[in-house]
Order: C-alpha cells, then sequence, then structure tokens
C-alpha cells in the first residue's frame, strides 16, 4: 500500500482490515477467508480474481453487506458498514431477475424500493434501458430473452439506484462467449466515458483474460482458506487487445500468480485426518482429466505455459487448475512460474498402458494421507467394509461442510485406483479386492514399476525377486520386450526357462529380437519344441521383412485347424501383433500360402469344422517388387483390404493394406 | 396431467420421536377437551327440513359452496401465516414443521363426532354443525398448502433474496414481489387438491347423522342422501348432475383461469412448449372494464398500500436469512412450557376417563381396528391391482390420455361421499352389503390418488429409456421388473399414501350408516366412534379416536415414510 492512501483515508471508498469470515459447523468453526486488507478508491476498477472456493464471492457478499465479517472492520467513505450497504449493489452472475416482472418493471422495482414516486421511476427505468440498448423490450419477460440481453436487465438494474460502488459477481459467466464479449465491451464504453455515476468498479471473476481487459487492479486470491495472494497493476492504456505482446504478458504473469508454484512435498500433502497438522483437502478433479492432461503435456514436449495449455483445452481457471493440483499432489507435474512441467514419473505415466496405469495410480494416490487414511481403515476392517457416515463424520471436522465433496472425489481416485469403491446401497465404502492382502501386494507392484525406469540392471533384478509369484507373472508380463529380454538375461540361468515358457510365441519372438545376437540360440533353446518352431518361424519372417510399406503382421493359420481352434488362435494372435486382421491367410507347413478366411465365416461356421472347408483357395495375391502404382490398381480392382505378398515359391512374405497405400499414393 | 408432490423436510429417525409424542400428548388433550365439552351436548338432535325439490338445488349448491370457500380462504390465511412464520423465524420452525406433520396425517374425518358434539354443546344447533363443517373441512384443506407454502418460501433462490437485499426491498415488498410470486403455482396447485379434498369431507359432514343426534346440513350432500334414502333416482341423477356441473364451473371459471394465469411466475427461464390457456382468462383479460379497474382501481390502490408500508417500515431491510432471535426463542420457551402443563394435564384427565372403560370395551375396540385395517388393505389391493395397469396403458399412450384423462378428472371430482347413499341403496340387500360398500367407498374414495399417480408416472419415463427397453428385446415380465415398476415407484408410494389416508377417513362415514330408518353397522373403528357418538359413550369416543389417529401415524411413520425414503433416494429419474 503506498503512502497516499495511508494518509488520505477518508477517500477511500471501501476499505477492509483484517478482515476474517468463519462459519460454524457443529462447534468447530471454519474459515472461509482471512487477513484480508483491501481499499477501494475512486475511480479505479478492481477485479477478485482466484479459483473456486478461494473466497472471493464471499469477500463480495461482505462488501455489499449481505453477510457479515466474523472479525476485522470493513468500513465505507471511512465509517463501519452496518447491515446491506447503501451505496452498492450487485449484478448476479446469474442475473437474479424476478421472471414474473417485465423487463421495465424489473429496473422499476429498485427504484420502488428507495421510495422514487411512480412518474420518475418509469421515466428513469425507460431512459436505462435505452443505454443498456434493450429499447423496445421493456414489456417483454426475462425469459423471452437472451442471456445477454438478460444481463444486460441485470446492468440497468443495478445502475438505477446509482451506486457509488459497483459490485459484478461473475457477471459474464453464465453468458456465451460472443455476448460476454460484446457486453463487456459495452460495460467499459459506459465506464470509461463515464456515462454512469458510478465511482468505482469491483469485480469477481474466475476469467483471467476478462480481468487484465477491463481491470486497473487485479487482486489476486488464494485458497485453504480465502486469503489475498498478491495484487497486479494493470497499467495498459484502454481499449486493450487481447493480442497485444504487452496484454500476452500480463495474462502470463497472472496465470503464475494464480497457479502458484509447487509447495514442498510435506506441506502439499498434508497429515492425515485426526492427525495433528492440516489434512489437505484433495482437489476436485477426475483422474480422467489428469491422464487426458499428461497425454497433452507429452504432446507439447513435458512443458507448456499454463496460460496456452488452457486456452488450447477450452478450460477454464476453475477446470483447469484442480487437474494441475492432482498432478502436482501426485508427483506427475509440477508448476514452475506458470508453466507446467512434466516430471518423469509423469512421463512413465502417459506412456504406460492402462492396465500399468491403475498400477501406478495406486501406488501414487496412497501417497496422500486422506486415500490412505480411508485404506488403511478399510483394511482394519474385518470384512473390509466402512459405513459412509463414519468418514463422513470424521472428517468433518477437517473439511467442514464441504466435506460430502471431499468424499466423493476421494471415493472417485480410489475407484479409479481399483483401492476402494462405494456400494451405495449400503452406503458403505469397501475394499476393491476380494482379498485384503492383495492390493498391499500390488502396492510394492506399484513401487517397482514406478522406479524401474530409473533402476540399474541389478536393482532391477533384486526388486524383480522380491514379487510374490502370481505379481511377478504380471509384471514381467507387462514389461517391453526390450525390459523382457534384459532382465530374463540378468536372471541366473536356471531360472530363465521359467520366464520365457510363460511368453506366447509371438511375444517370445519379439523377446528374442531384443537381445544381443549370441543370446538368441541359447534363450530359443529354453522353449519346448512346439513353440519353438513357430518362434523361429515367425523370427524368419522378421528378419526377411521388408521396409516401409510392408508390414510383417498379419493373421495366420492353418488348414488342419478347427475353427475354434482358429479363434483362440487368433485372438492371441490379434492382440498385438497382427494390428491388420482383415483376413486371415491360411499356410502349410512349409508357410506357402494356401488360402484365405474371411472373419465373417469365422463367425459363422460351426466350431467343429476345420479351416480346410471353411476357406477360399482362390487368393488375390502380390508378387515380390511389386511397384505401388501396380499394387495401388490390385487394391482398386478387387476392392480389398489386405492383399499378400508371396514369393516365387508361393510363400507369404507380408501384407500390404490399403490404407497405406492410399496414405502415399 | 401436471404432478404435484409435496415432500416434507422428513425428520431423520423414521419412527416417532419425542416431538411427535408431545404433539400426540397435545393432541389427545384437545380431544379430551372436545369430549368433555360434549358431556353437555343435546341428547336430542333434529336435523333440517332436506326438500327434493329440483328448485331447491341451486341454493343447496350454493351453500356447499359457501361452506367450501368458507374454510378454503381461512386455510389459506392460515397457510400465508403459519408458513411465513415457520420459514422466516428458525425458533418457529422446530416447533411448528414437526407439529404440521403429524397434523397432516391425522385422518381428520375421525375428529368430526368429537368436534360436533362439543360444538353443539355450546352453539345454537344448525349454527354447530355449520362450525364445525367449516372447521372440518378446513382441517382437511390447511395442511398441504402450509406445506407447499414453506416449501417455496425456503426454496427461492437464493440470489433472488439477496437482490431483493441489495436493492433495500422492505420485507412488505420482498413478500409481494418475491415471496407471494415464487409460491403461487405450489399455493394453486395445492389449492385445487385441497378443493377438491375438501368435497369428500363436505359431503361427509353435511350427512353426518347418528341416532337421535342427527348433524346434517342443508346442502348436496344431504340432498343426495335423502334422495337415495327415499330412493328417489330422479332426485339422485339431479343432485349428481348438479354436483358435477358445480365442480366443472370452477374447473373453468376459477382453477383454469388461474393456472393460465400464475403461469408466468414460473421460474424457469425457458418458454413452455405448451403454456396452459383459458378461454375465461382471455375474454376477461381483455375486456374494457377490467382494464380500467385495474388502471383506475388497482393499480392507485396497490400502489397506496406499497407507500404505506414502506414509511412504516422505512429503514427495515429484509435480510436475505431468516432470524432466530434470543428473544423469540425465550417466548417460545415460555410457550413450550404452557403447552407442555396443559397437555400433561389434559392427558392426565384423559387417561382417567379411559380408565373408566370396561376392559371388554378395549377388546372390542382391538378387533375394530384389526377389521378396518384389514378394509383399508383390501381396498388399497384392488386399487393398485387396476391402477397399475390402466394408469400404465393411458400414461403411455398420448393419444388415449388426450381422450380418456377428461372423463376421469371429472369421475374422479366427483366426491365420493357424495355418491355413498347411492352406493348404499344398491348394495345393502346383497349378503355383507355394509361390508361390500364400506370397501367400495374407500376405492371410490382413493383410486383416483393413484391412477393420476400413475398415469404421470408413466408419462414422465424417458422416452430413451423406453427406446433401449424395446432393443434388448426384453420380455414383458423383465420390462416391468426392469423398467416400468422402478420407474412408477416414487408416483406409486405418494398416491398410496394419499390413498390410505383417505381410506382410513372412509372408515368414519362407511362403516356405520342410518338409512332408509335403519340403522346398519359392522365392525369396526368406524362404526365404533359413531356408536359412541350416537349413544354419549365418551369414553369409548375418546378411546377409539385416540387408537385411530396414533394407529395411522404410526403406521405412517414405519411403512409409508420408509417407502417414501426408498423412492426418493433411489428410484428418482432426475
Amino acid at each position: 500500500m503506498n503512502t497516499a492512501t495511508t494518509v488520505n483515508q477518508a477517500d477511500n471508498l471501501l476499505d477492509l482490515k483484517m478482515v476474517a469470515k468463519a462459519y460454524r459447523l457443529e462447534a468447530k468453526e471454519f474459515l472461509a477467508v482471512r487477513d484480508v486488507n483491501l481499499c477501494i478508491k475512486p475511480g479505479e476498477f478492481v477485479c477478485l480474481l482466484g479459483p473456486s472456493g478461494c473466497g472471493k464471492s464471499t469477500l463480495l457478499r461482505i462488501i455489499a453487506g449481505l453477510n457479515s465479517a466474523t472479525s476485522g472492520t470493513v468500513s465505507y467513505h471511512g465509517l463501519p458498514l452496518k447491515g446491506v450497504n447503501p451505496y452498492t449493489t450487485i449484478v448476479f452472475q446469474t442475473f437474479a431477475l424476478y421472471p414474473w416482472l417485465t423487463v421495465q418493471e424489473n429496473v422499476e422495482i429498485a427504484l420502488k424500493a428507495r421510495g422514487v414516486p411512480t412518474a420518475e421511476r418509469s421515466q428513469r427505468a425507460l431512459k436505462l434501458i435505452d443505454i443498456v440498448g434493450l429499447d423496445g423490450f421493456e414489456s417483454a419477460y426475462p425469459r423471452e430473452l437472451s442471456g445477454g440481453m438478460r444481463q444486460k436487465v441485470g446492468f440497468a438494474r443495478a445502475m438505477a439506484v446509482e451506486p457509488e460502488l459497483l459490485c459484478l459477481d461473475e457477471p459474464f459467466s453464465a453468458l456465451d462467449v460472443l455476448s460476454a464479449e460484446a457486453l463487456r465491451g459495452e460495460l467499459m464504453e459506459l465506464w470509461l466515458n463515464k456515462k454512469i455515476p458510478t465511482k468505482a468498479i469491483l469485480m469477481v471473476t474466475h476469467n483471467i483474460e476478462e480481468a487484465v481487459f477491463m481491470a486497473d487492479r487485479i487482486v489476486i486470491m488464494g485458497k485453504d482458506p480465502g486469503h489475498i495472494v498478491t495484487e497486479i497493476a494493470v497499467t495498459l492504456r484502454h481499449p486493450r487487445h487481447h493480442k497485444d505482446t504487452a496484454f500476452q504478458n500480463l495474462v502470463d504473469k497472472v496465470y503464475a500468480a494464480v497457479a502458484g508454484q509447487s509447495k514442498p512435498k510435506e506441506e502439499a500433502l498434508g497429515t492425515q485426518p485426526g492427525q495433528p497438522g492440516v489434512t489437505r483437502p484433495l482437489p476436485h478433479s477426475q483422474l480422467n482429466a489428469l491422464a487426458g492432461l499428461l497425454e497433452k503435456l507429452v504432446d507439447e514436449g513435458g512443458r507448456v505455459d499454463l496460460y496456452r495449455m488452457g486456452r488450447d483445452l477450452v478450460l477454464e481457471l476453475d477446470d483447469l487448475l484442480p487437474i494441475v493440483e492432482a498432478g502436482d499432489l501426485l508427483g506427475f507435474t509440477t508448476v514452475q512460474e506458470g508453466d507446467l512441467l512434466l516430471t518423469p514419473l509423469g512421463r512413465a505415466y502417459a506412456d504406460a498402458s492402462i492396465l500399468a496405469r491403475k498400477a501406478i495410480i495406486a501406488g501414487r494416490v496412497l501417497r496422500l494421507p486422506v486415500i490412505a487414511w480411508i485404506y488403511e481403515t478399510l483394511q482394519r476392517d474385518d470384512n473390509g467394509r466402512v459405513a459412509r457416515d463414519y468418514f463422513h463424520e470424521k472428517l468433518e471436522a477437517d473439511f467442514g461442510d464441504l466435506t460430502e465433496r471431499q468424499l466423493d472425489t476421494a471415493i472417485s481416485w480410489g475407484r479409479h485406483a481399483e483401492l476402494f469403491a462405494y456400494d451405495d446401497n449400503a452406503g458403505e465404502l469397501y475394499l476393491e479386492s476380494y482379498d485384503g492382502r492383495m492390493a498391499e501386494k500390488s502396492f510394492a507392484l506399484t513401487e517397482l514399476y514406478e522406479a524401474w525406469p530409473v533402476l540399474s540392471i541389478r536393482e532391477r533384478v533384486e526388486g524383480f525377486k522380491l514379487l510374490q509369484q502370481d505379481h511377478a507373472e504380471d509384471f514381467f508380463l507387462h514389461l517391453s520386450a526390450r525390459d523382457k529380454g534384459q532382465l530374463t538375461l540378468a536372471l541366473p540361468s536356471g531360472e530363465r526357462k521359467l520366464w520365457m515358457r510363460l511368453l506366447a510365441p509371438d511375444e517370445a519372438a519379439d523377446v528374442v529380437q531384443e537381445v544381443p545376437g549370441g543370446e538368441r540360440e541359447g534363450l530359443l533353446s529354453l522353449l519346448d519344441d512346439k513353440t519353438r518352431r513357430e518362434v523361429k518361424g515367425l523370427l524368419d519372417y522378421a528378419e526377411e521383412q521388408a521396409r516401409g510399406l510392408i508390414k510383417p503382421s498379419y493373421a495366420r493359420l492353418r488348414p488342419h485347424m478347427s475353427v475354434d481352434e482358429a479363434g483362440s488362435f487368433l485372438r492371441r494372435d490379434a492382440r498385438d501383433r497382427a494390428k491388420n486382421v482383415y483376413y486371415a491367410y491360411v499356410t502349410d507347413a512349409e508357410e506357402r500360402l494356401v488360402g484365405v478366411v474371411t472373419f465373417r465365416d469365422l463367425l459363422t461356421t460351426p466350431g467343429d469344422k476345420t479351416i480346410q472347408d471353411v476357406m477360399s483357395t482362390d487368393v488375390i495375391t502380390a508378387p515380390e517388387h511389386l511397384d505401388q502404382e501396380a499394387l495401388r490398381q490390385l487394391f482398386a480392382q478387387y476392392n480389398l483390404q489386405m492383399i499378400p505378398i508371396v514369393d516365387s515359391k508361393g510363400r507369404i512374405k507380408a501384407v500390404v493394406t490399403k490404407d497405406k497405400i492410399i496414405d502415399i499414393v | 396431467m401436471r404432478q404435484f408432490r409435496f415432500s416434507p423436510a422428513l425428520p431423520e429417525s423414521p419412527a416417532l420421536n419425542t416431538g411427535d409424542a408431545l404433539i400426540l400428548l397435545g393432541i389427545s388433550t384437545i380431544l379430551y377437551g372436545g369430549v368433555r365439552l360434549a358431556f353437555n351436548a343435546p341428547a336430542v338432535i333434529a336435523g333440517p327440513d332436506i326438500s327434493l325439490s329440483p328448485l331447491a338445488l341451486p341454493w343447496y349448491a350454493l351453500l356447499s359452496v359457501g361452506r367450501m370457500a368458507a374454510a378454503y380462504f381461512l386455510s389459506l390465511l392460515f397457510s400465508l401465516f403459519y408458513g411465513y412464520a415457520a420459514a422466516r423465524n428458525r425458533t418457529a420452525r422446530t416447533l411448528l414443521m414437526p407439529l404440521l406433520d403429524v397434523l397432516q396425517s391425522v385422518p381428520i374425518l375421525s375428529f368430526l363426532p368429537v368436534v360436533l358434539l362439543s360444538l353443539s354443546a355450546v352453539l345454537p344447533q344448525a349454527f354447530a354443525a355449520e362450525v364445525a363443517a367449516i372447521m372440518l373441512i378446513f382441517t382437511s384443506q390447511a395442511w398441504n398448502i402450509t406445506f407447499s407454502f414453506y416449501q417455496s418460501m425456503t426454496t427461492i433462490p437464493h440470489e433472488l433474496r439477496d437482490a431483493a437485499a441489495v436493492f433495500r426491498f422492505d420485507p412488505w415488498l420482498r413478500f409481494k414481489a418475491v415471496e407471494l410470486p415464487f409460491a403461487a403455482i405450489g399455493l394453486l396447485w395445492n389449492s385445487m387438491m385441497s378443493w377438491s379434498g375438501g368435497w369428500f369431507f363436505l359431503m361427509a359432514a353435511e350427512i353426518f347423522n347418528v341416532g337421535r343426534r342427527d348433524f346434517r346440513l342443508p346442502g348436496l350432500g344431504s340432498y343426495l342422501q335423502k334422495a337415495a334414502n327415499e330412493g328417489n333416482l330422479p332426485a339422485i341423477l339431479f343432485g349428481v348432475v348438479t354436483l358435477v356441473v358445480v365442480i366443472v364451473l370452477l374447473d373453468q371459471f376459477a382453477w383454469r383461469p388461474l393456472i393460465a394465469w400464475t403461469d408466468k411466475f414460473k421460474v424457469d427461464m425457458v418458454e413452455g412448449d405448451e403454456p396452459p390457456r383459458s378461454w375465461f382468462l382471455d375474454l376477461i383479460s381483455r375486456a374494457w372494464l377490467v382494464e380500467q379497474f385495474g388502471a383506475r382501481v388497482w393499480r392507485p390502490f396497490s400502489e397506496w398500500v406499497d407507500c404505506g408500508f414502506q414509511r412504516r417500515m422505512s429503514g427495515v431491510i429484509a435480510s436475505p436469512e431468516p432470524s432466530a432471535e434470543a428473544g423469540a426463542s425465550r417466548l417460545a420457551i415460555g410457550i413450550l412450557t404452557g403447552f407442555l402443563l396443559v397437555a400433561l394435564y389434559g392427558s392426565y384427565r384423559g387417561a382417567a376417563l379411559l380408565a373408566t372403560l370396561p376392559g371388554s370395551a378395549w377388546a372390542g375396540l382391538g378387533k375394530g381396528m384389526i377389521a378396518t385395517f384389514f378394509r383399508v388393505s383390501v381396498s388399497l389391493m384392488i386399487t393398485l391391482l387396476w391402477t397399475i395397469p390402466v394408469g400404465v396403458v393411458i400414461g403411455t399412450n398420448r393419444r388415449l390420455s388426450i381422450v380418456l384423462q377428461p372423463i376421469v378428472q371429472i369421475v374422479a371430482s366427483i366426491p365420493a361421499t357424495a355418491l355413498f347413499p347411492v352406493v348404499l341403496l344398491a348394495l345393502l340387500q346383497a349378503p355383507g352389503g355394509l361390508n361390500i360398500a364400506a370397501v367400495l367407498l374407500m376405492l371410490m374414495g382413493t383410486q383416483w390418488y393413484l391412477l393420476f399417480n400413475v398415469i404421470a408416472g408413466a408419462a414422465a419415463i424417458p422416452q430413451d429409456l423406453r427406446y433401449t427397453t424395446d432393443l434388448l428385446r426384453l420380455s414383458s415380465l423383465d420390462r416391468w421388473r426392469t423398467l416400468i415398476l422402478p420407474a412408477l415407484f416414487p408416483y406409486i408410494i405418494t398416491g398410496a399414501i394419499t390413498a390410505s389416508g383417505g381410506a382410513w377417513n372412509a372408515s368414519i362415514v362407511a362403516e356405520h350408516v342410518e338409512f332408509g330408518g335403519q340403522t346398519h353397522s359392522t365392525t369396526g373403528v368406524g362404526a365404533l366412534i359413531a356408536q359412541a357418538t350416537s349413544t354419549g359413550d365418551y369414553a369409548l369416543l375418546l378411546a377409539a379416536t385416540l387408537a385411530l389417529v396414533i394407529t395411522v401415524i404410526f403406521i405412517n411413520r414405519t411403512f409409508w415414510r420408509r417407502l417414501y425414503r426408498l423412492a426418493e433416494e433411489r428410484y428418482r429419474m432426475d
């Protein structure tokens, strides 16, 4: 605060000194805002900006006299404020028009309440309706108007009583983008050209660009409990333009101030409910949304401006910040100077498969005291079921009337991580795994998974050996082929066989390919005879695979298989190997192409028939070294999705798909 | 058809609590006071002479409507004051809402004999019956209107209240411009419901006649009763037609215009597809006379009233929050203590009176309760059996519902008690006649609630769910199990609660009748009450009335309320 204001206190319209607002819930006090010092001078346009739950609307209500402060002083023109502030009016987010009154009556009633005589009332109302540009709509009812027009009535009504301080409670956030933009411009025109007798405007918003566009001063608030973080003066000249560099820089600066910095882990996480210290609430966001954010972050190269992120994702500050906070708490992201950064763990998560993600998430959310406390409480129960009311009661001491939402978020996260879930019928939370110990094991599993990318080979082997048998199998199967190979080779040779034989032939082939040439034979010898033959076959293709267009993967059957066997074989084969499964090709023992089967045939044929009975022997094939144009013609001519490439001996070498051809053409 | 349900704020524990016990003590005190007064009631009360001439019908109709109107305006006034007090003052709320909750589940008709007897002891005969009828109708009409107003008052969107405070409305202006308009639609629908319920009680009051005490009143009800009594078929026809005409006229000239007019008070900010219309409203709103009246009389008058209030209340800004001053609560504690003392004394005296009752009388009372309970259950079963399939057919078939709804509504609007004498004429000769007639009266009085609710529920099943069920090719049994019954459940429960309340009420007039100069009676608590009234057995009258009240409240609390809660929590569509 500069010296001029302290010398000349009475010049301030409004003065808030150490204002706090608390509410009671069963003998416990919860702070909505604390330590708020704020003054508003004549001629100022001030914005209160902050994420939802930071108490900015509470503050506005205190200033308007709708609520009283629990402590501190609120003075207007230097005099303490008692009751509803006679010098202010509010323009409400939801308009707060009386639906049963016409436009004119809605404006007039504000004048009537102040005792303005009938004739003057209607004259003033009509003039204001004219000023806001609603001429001709005097006798319309609010429900006949668009949102933007309704808010104009809201403005007309507020201006009718000529308030010194005009309070705007997110007046544009319920409007569509274009109406909001237009109305902002019109308000600024009235305000800047002094067409209204208002001396100062105080606007609550969570829209940063809007604040920078309109305000002279932005007061930024933070939450838990609501407090003023900082003030930023806006000295840009009007009219301001969103595309100006100075404008953009300021928006960025405000964004950085609102989003803050990542806090130290202990402070950010807080303590468990019932323990000494502060229990931090969970941000109200869905973990699905976090996954989306991380993927976006990976696309952006791991670092992105929060402001740009919000704009690109069309997310309001109120929607974006909780997701960012969740990412921060779980260790997937950090915030630095208005930028969002991806951590190595976050990258591992974004790259992981769905199952692996669940495992990672389970480990991460268990670090959060609230989740861990719920989880541990459930584990202590013999049946792993505890009434929701129990948690509600305990959490209420920390979260007050936000408890219900906290619990909902905790349940949503617990469900997502498959730790615990909620049975609405019984009103109970229950452990997700039927066997109480399962989750504990998966905890170790996820820790290993989290740490995996940064472990040395020796550490990996040690961690892997610590896993229980069934978990180890799961874990092993989820590793990449490269990691599988590395791990297998690092294990004592006696154990290798066990792990290699876990693998399906195609997986085994992938693993063998990933190990150094000298080790391949050794690994192959570990397999049983049948699998080894198949793996070898697969490896032959892999070695001979043509580059570029030609895909090494296709669905392959044998003529003597039954349709049922073919089905299960294809299911396994199609999982990750054969990406293009339009048809299955039938090959004999020498890998010569003898026929083709469509999936329709497979689905409609009784399971005990053999492939031989179903297949069509009339296969359109392409010779090796056929050029692209010829291939394209072949596709067009037969209207096929996929064509096999065969060598001179009729052995299928690869397949080429139509989309690949079209891509290139 | 529009659905109106009032869901009172349900107390946490569904069974009876101390507050309820207190209220029950209060009710027993009042009953005891009534019975005590009744000691002095004349033993012979001569009824009025009812003329069966069709020319007398307009006069009788006017008398009946007059009683209804008087009671209704009392109810409305009561509701506004009571609801306002309960909503604006927290201390008052803790007292008034539980009281209302008990009152609305009390079988009102069971009070009729006590009220009639006690009033006839202190008032001139004709006047006593008149006042008793109005009181009875009042008690049948007031509670749901009050609930509706209270609910509106507490659910006004808070930004509308905030705006009223920010723009410095005084309490009168807030009431006139915010609270009353917001409550208008609820008030109207509940008023209509109260009127149709009121007819039932009016007719019952007009024909109440036990032994040598004839409490009948000149009106449509007694006309129909006398006509049936004498087997005068043309007179019965005249009476029924007059009744239907009165109800249709009221609908066309009062309710429809009001519905159309109150449409502007709805809060949702979208234009409805088909706003309700009324030819009568269109006609009068265009009339020159009405326009002139509005401009020259009504507007200046209302301006004058507003200004008057503004001067008196200058500086009082209506706060958006309800108040709970310490002084008020001290006053409330005082009132409560006084009430408690009186209630304790009254209950003590009542208990003393009950102690004079021999054991055999108690046994008879138990038997009567069981018999009536059985009748109520049977009538509810029959109602459920026919209304659910019929209601679903009407509700899901748009064309059928357009044709059938008005017919059903008119048939339903004829109060069952008015037709009861006609039913008796037809059934009394049959074996078990009165038993069947009693169940039939209960049916006639209650089935419509359920039918309308089922129709509304069936019509409210979302189209996409119906399509999905079609696509899944569910068998019709599965379709009922997975879609229709769960979707209807809240509606069935709402209807059934009202229906069972109505059936208990009907037992008072159904189980004991004087017909064709003979007294017919069957086993049941209603018959016991009537007999006690006729013979002046005041201890039995008190015992039977109390037993009925307590039983019905208990059933409501333990059975219906649980189902209602289940319906609200599990089976809501929105």
